[in-house]
């Protein structure tokens, strides 16, 4: 009897023990969850307060206000933003023509557009500026996305200069010259390779338009609506951002503080000198944080032919 | 798309983390609530990244990050 009961009281206790080990997993798993949620959150809360700072605190579009003045003052408030931020100037006659959209959207004589919509005319607003592009344009924008350049730059940065970087978070391998010979290839595609151009550049604009539609409805609710649709103003302002890459956080101040900050940091970390800040904006042509060919994918051509697309839809009930 | 052997090798061997994209071989890091990361590869070569709206950069397979300024 004495060896049969020893064998039952080694069962109950190793049954004990593995429910004491799933008791234990059970619980790390769920704290570990628990503090990743937290972590994600907290992540999310800053960076919506620096939207709010951003976007939210230097841009007044007009609301539902139709009075002339109104819409006037809200599309300087958008054009002053982005020249604060990326040297990128807006031309008067776009200013006025960009008003007077603003102002028939307003008034309900043309619609807003939807986001599939305008990811459906930043494909072809694209499409249609790289057919016009010189080859001394190909190359000068290849330049410009190898990123920020200055004549006391580390080497060690600079030899990261001859790669494209197509967005500000993610490292890309893309050489000058496969980036030239892309850029050339799809301006002088025939109609067929076209469309299949077309389709991937829809789908890469579509990310990103959604991507920022998601946080600005989050953190700026009283400006940007999924369901109300785009004016004209809003759809030049997501434009900006997709083709800078500038998020539009931070207040015109705070970010001249972070890259100062920045600056230090990074000196600090490298036990050297960086480059200083001043004298540069934080985007657009060598834009200290992220530098994009603003002269031509933010131009006055280009912002005309965005705009002829987006009145056209607008007109279609 | 680049599909490079030591790419392919890369992505084979860090499976979920590592993507082969336009952009080679790169790792997803998430630097929380910084801004910012400074990042360093494998053959010394320095750059700085900024993060998306989910605190991710996508940086050289291999190299090193840290976030430049946390808030």
């Amino acid at each position: 009897m004495k060896p049969m009961l020893l064998l039952r009281k080694a069962r109950f206790v190793f049954a004990a023990l593995a429910l004491f080990c799933v008791a234990y997993l059970g619980v790390s798993l769920w704290r570990t969850s628990a503090i990743n949620q937290n972590k994600k959150q907290e992540v999310k809360q800053k960076f919506n307060a620096r939207v709010r700072d951003g976007v939210g605190y230097e841009v007044k579009f007009a609301g539902r206000s139709k009075d002339k003045d109104n819409v006037r003052s809200s599309i300087n408030s958008l054009a002053h933003f982005i020249r604060l931020r990326s040297g990128s100037e807006m031309s008067g006659r776009v200013k006025n023509r960009l008003a007077d959209m603003e102002a028939s959207t307003l008034n309900g004589n043309s619609r807003r557009i939807t986001i599939d919509e305008l990811s459906d005319i930043l494909a072809t607003t694209a499409l249609e500026r790289v057919a016009t592009l010189s080859d001394s344009e190909v190359e000068r924008a290849a330049v410009t996305l190898g990123g920020f350049d200055a004549p006391d730059l580390p080497d060690a940065f600079r030899r990261g200069r001859d790669k494209v970087k197509l967005r500000a978070s993610k490292h890309s391998d893309l050489t000058r010259e496969e980036f030239v010979s892309q850029v050339k290839a799809i301006r002088d595609a025939d109609k067929s390779s076209s469309a299949i151009f077309k389709g991937a550049a829809r789908n890469a604009a579509a990310a990103e338009v959604k991507n920022r539609i998601g946080y600005l409805t989050e953190a700026v609710p009283e400006q940007f609506s999924e369901t109300d649709g785009l004016t004209p103003a809003q759809a030049v302002l997501l434009t900006y951002s997709v083709v800078s890459d500038d998020l539009l956080t931070n207040s015109e101040t705070n970010l001249r503080k972070i890259m100062k900050a920045e600056q230090e940091a990074v000196s600090k970390a490298i036990g050297g000198s960086y480059p200083s800040p001043d004298g540069h904006f934080a985007y657009g042509i060598n834009g200290y944080r992220f530098s994009t060919p603003l002269d031509i994918t933010f131009d006055e051509q280009t912002l005309n032919i965005l705009l002829n697309h987006i009145a056209e839809r607008s007109m279609q009930r | 798309m680049r599909n490079s052997w030591s790419c392919l090798m890369c992505c084979f061997l860090v499976v979920g983390l590592v993507g082969c994209s336009d952009g080679g071989c790169t790792y997803r890091a998430n630097i929380g609530t910084a801004e910012s990361a400074l990042y360093q590869t494998e053959s010394g070569q320095l750059g700085m990244s900024y993060a998306d709206s989910d605190g991710n950069v996508d940086v050289p397979c291999g190299a090193s990050v840290e976030g430049v300024l946390s808030q």
